[in-house]
């Protein structure tokens, strides 16, 4: 996956808190709000900036009791699917 | 401090208290002042309590003829706000407010016959979350002196849930705001509501302890549901009016959430458009020990 040598961060511009093991994600220009499960909130946690898409994976791998091809749809799901929001970017180096 | 308006006419300064939020207006035209002492009568106070309040901001209101801030658009008043640090601007079709935070002054230009209640609205939104307090989209009311709000957008059933609860101390059913008090939020009154006249709204500056909070929706029976906290911290953050735009004052707001829902029940409300639904949100409340709601505040 190209995807997997990208190490995601939040966009400097979101605003986000954990309550309860959730993720409440807050995108300040558009006003949207977004809870995120279990699963989502680790990949949240874990997208700092320091860890790629493919240590991410790995991690889930560890924590979780799911393959390989399952812990990568998960991960490039939700990678994919916040960047296009703004809400992750993606840079090539930690 | 206590609602008084004789004290208030001798010149032209105006000085509204809102949850102990105190905001000075200095206004020159008469007619302007005197819409905005009837609108606000029984928020006003005494210059020398306002005085002693500090207030938290001044602001200098000028009328202008046949001025338009906004472009006409279709669908429900717009009202704009920005903040670029401790500058705030707020926008609708006939106010332009720009307000220094820091400095605790401010510029008002509305057009002539146009009231300042957005304005105000949106000051006093931002306002309250410097201190312990939010502002919600919501309707409240005092019964057997517990306070109860009902958060949500148009549509939700605020206005119906005001209309049915005819012998309680209706607060409003459009705005309120809740301000920490010690180790609970206490509910106040504001004087932000529709103009809908056969409201039995109280229109006064009350408290009481803030007992629950629900998310009503309309429905054809009556059921009540505790929320967890992620989703009523959710949920009380889409209902804080014209804060959104910056991630630091985001923050903020869901500081101050998450330590509100964890004092306060958050209830999904479905309710049947009649009285009885009261019925149903006393059993509620009676179901719910200080247990059930875990302490702790939100974690980065």
């Amino acid at each position: 996956m190209r995807l997997s040598k990208k190490y995601p961060q939040p966009h400097s511009q979101v605003a986000a808190r954990v309550i309860d093991g959730q993720a409440i994600i807050i995108t300040p220009l558009s006003g949207e709000i977004r809870i995120l499960n279990e699963v989502g909130t680790r990949i949240w946690e874990l997208a700092d900036g320091r860890h790629s898409a493919e240590q991410i994976v790995a991690i889930l791998m560890s924590e979780y009791a799911v393959s390989r091809d399952e812990a990568e749809r998960d991960v490039i799901e939700f990678i994919e699917g916040l960047a296009a929001k703004q809400i992750l970017v993606l840079s090539e180096h930690p | 401090m206590t609602g008084c308006r004789s004290c208030c006419l001798s010149d032209k300064s105006i000085y509204i208290s809102i949850a102990d939020i105190c905001v000075g207006l200095r206004v020159t035209d008469a007619n302007a002042r005197e819409e905005i002492r009837n609108r606000y009568n029984n928020f006003l106070v005494r210059k020398t309590d306002a005085r002693d309040a500090r207030p938290a901001v001044d602001i200098w209101v000028e009328v202008c003829e046949s001025v338009q801030f906004l472009p006409p658009e279709k669908g429900p008043w717009v009202v704009k706000t920005f903040l670029r640090g401790s500058q705030l601007s707020i926008i609708s079709y006939t106010e332009s407010g720009a307000v220094d935070l820091s400095k605790r002054s401010g510029r008002l230009i509305v057009a002539r016959q146009c009231k300042i209640e957005n304005f105000l609205r949106a000051l006093y939104s931002h306002l309250c979350i410097v201190g312990e307090a939010l502002m919600f989209h919501a309707s409240g009311v005092i019964k057997d002196g517990r306070g109860f709000i009902f958060c949500g957008r148009s549509g939700s059933g605020k206005t119906t849930i005001a209309r049915l609860s005819t012998g309680y101390n209706v607060l409003s059913d459009d705005i309120l705001i809740v301000k920490r008090a010690g180790s609970a939020y206490q509910l106040c009154g504001a004087p932000f509501h529709s103009d809908l006249p056969e409201l039995p709204l109280c229109y006064r500056d009350d408290r009481a302890e803030l007992c629950a909070i629900f998310l009503p929706r309309k429905d054809t029976a009556n059921f009540i549901r505790l929320v967890g906290r992620a989703e009523a911290v959710a949920e009380l953050i889409s209902n804080v009016p014209f804060c959104t735009g910056s991630k630091e004052t985001s923050e903020r707001i869901a500081d101050l959430c998450a330590d509100l829902a964890a004092r306060v029940p958050v209830f999904k409300l479905h309710f049947r458009p009649e009285k009885e639904f009261w019925r149903a949100i006393d059993e509620a409340i009676e179901k719910v020990s200080p247990t059930s709601l875990t302490g702790g505040g939100a974690s980065n």
